[in-house]
């Protein structure tokens, strides 16, 4: 969705269209989702922060300036409600559903082979993440996985580009290391190539 | 055992032939040209340990990137949205809006209205407590105060009506026949007077020489009987234990009041 369309969603949804509201969401959730998900290694959380986030966001859509992404908009409020969840109770790495969300439907005509590899690749890659540091973990997610620049993600957590790059070297080093590890014993104990 | 300088993981890094490990982070951050990517490329090549490193890095970022299974959660933020902010038509929005102003400008009018009244008649609009007015105060403290001295008056009266008839007896004129000044006066009052050996109650009659009765209302009886056995002054229960009566010479050359101590009839 380029940003004149996402505008002409904006205001619909501003001016009462529900459909246009749901769309919206619907555009949005996914990249939020994994944020959250990636960052807390909870499903419940994840919903719960990415659920207030929209009402937050549509309740207050009439202030949204134009001038900024909807998406750093957004993800700045569930930035912020993740951080006051795990100041309030730190949420426990749920491992039971990390192992069950090898992305079942998500890759569609895939054989129970690649389903069983996706498995092994996302307990091995969340738990990777979950052993770096909350910094490396945020800058790597935002990097990596939804293709934030360095510029925007300085902006986003107020953090100077050079220190931004710095995580992100060190953290992505831990993380390949990590990983590497992690999928070579769980391949190990599933009997599944890594 | 001691790692040899060679096997040092920094070392490592920056032996003879190796591409700088600098260089691949600038060229996965996107900061390098293509041309220049693409040289690394092809370097690559004949550094087999940093090419199985950045296979491994590509192997994390693409886990990283598979696809999250989520639920649609679109339904159920419109419905939490809509608990505080419902989504309706663009008109009806206008119509909720203008509702809304009106209502706010009927409140502000009305609001001026009470203010305009409150200044025209304040103590008409004012909703708590008022002070009483100090005029009004002092009328009902007048008003009260007459009431009190009236039934006073009518108290008063009564006693004097009472004790009357028993005045008749302190008459003592005729034993002090030399001294034409001598009269006789009574007194009521309703002090207490509990002790003989307390100062006689300041009257104005003591002033004059001649007899004095003082009545003296509410003595206790258990106190007048010890007192009647003295020469003090002769004290009696007139009217039970409410009224008790005593009798005193004034001198007319020493007007202070002192109990008739020498000649005093019993009473009656």
């Amino acid at each position: 969705m380029d940003r004149n369309e996402e505008r002409a969603l904006i205001e619909r949804a501003i001016a009462g269209e529900r459909i246009a509201a749901g769309d919206l969401i619907r555009a949005h959730q996914r990249s939020v989702y994994a944020y959250i998900l990636r960052m807390s290694g909870r499903p419940d959380v994840a919903e719960d922060i990415v659920q207030e986030a929209f009402v937050r966001v549509l309740g207050n859509l009439h202030r949204f300036d134009f001038r900024f992404r909807f998406s750093t908009w957004l993800f700045t409020i569930a930035r912020r409600l993740y951080m006051n969840a795990m100041a309030k109770n730190k949420p426990a790495y749920d491992t039971d559903f990390v192992g069950s969300m090898g992305g079942k439907g998500a890759v569609p005509e895939t054989s129970m082979y690649t389903n069983e590899r996706q498995q092994v690749q996302h307990d091995a890659i969340q738990s990777a993440l979950m052993s770096l540091s909350e910094e490396q973990r945020e800058i790597i997610i935002l990097f990596h996985q939804l293709d934030w620049s360095i510029s925007l993600i300085a902006s986003h957590l107020g953090m100077p580009e050079g220190t931004i790059k710095s995580h992100l070297h060190r953290g992505r080093k831990r993380l390949r290391v990590l990983f590497k590890d992690n999928a070579t014993l769980a391949s190990q104990l599933e009997g599944v190539a890594p | 055992m001691s790692r040899s300088r060679k096997d040092h993981p920094d070392l490592r890094n920056e032996a003879p032939g190796r591409i700088p490990e600098s260089l691949i982070d600038a060229a996965m951050d996107g900061e390098l040209d293509p041309e220049i990517q693409k040289e690394i490329g092809n370097a690559l090549q004949y550094d087999p340990a940093r090419r199985q490193e950045l296979h491994d890095t590509r192997d994390a970022i693409n886990a990283l990137r598979l696809p999250v299974e989520m639920p649609d959660l679109s339904d159920r933020v419109l419905e939490r949205a809509n608990r505080h902010r419902r989504f309706i038509p663009r008109k009806l929005r206008a119509h909720v809006r203008a509702g809304r102003v009106g209502m706010a400008a009927l409140l502000l009018v009305g609001l001026l209205g009470v203010a305009s009244l409150q200044r025209m008649y304040p103590r008409l609009t004012t909703i708590a407590s008022q002070q009483t007015p100090v005029h009004d105060l002092e009328n009902a403290v007048e008003h009260n105060s007459a009431q009190i001295a009236h039934a006073l008056g009518c108290e008063v009266n009564t006693i004097r009506e009472k004790v009357a008839p028993v005045a008749g007896f302190f008459d003592r004129s005729h034993q002090y026949p030399d001294n034409n000044q001598l009269n006789y006066g009574l007194a009521v009052t309703t002090a207490s007077y509990t002790s003989d050996s307390q100062p006689a109650p300041n009257y104005a009659y003591s002033a004059n020489p001649g007899f004095a009765v003082i009545a003296v209302l509410n003595a206790r009886e258990q106190h007048v009987q010890p007192t009647r056995s003295r020469r003090y002054g002769y004290l009696h229960s007139a009217d039970a234990h409410q009224l008790v009566l005593t009798t005193w010479t004034v001198d007319a050359h020493n007007p202070a009041v002192t109990p008739d101590e020498d000649d005093v009839p019993d009473l009656p």
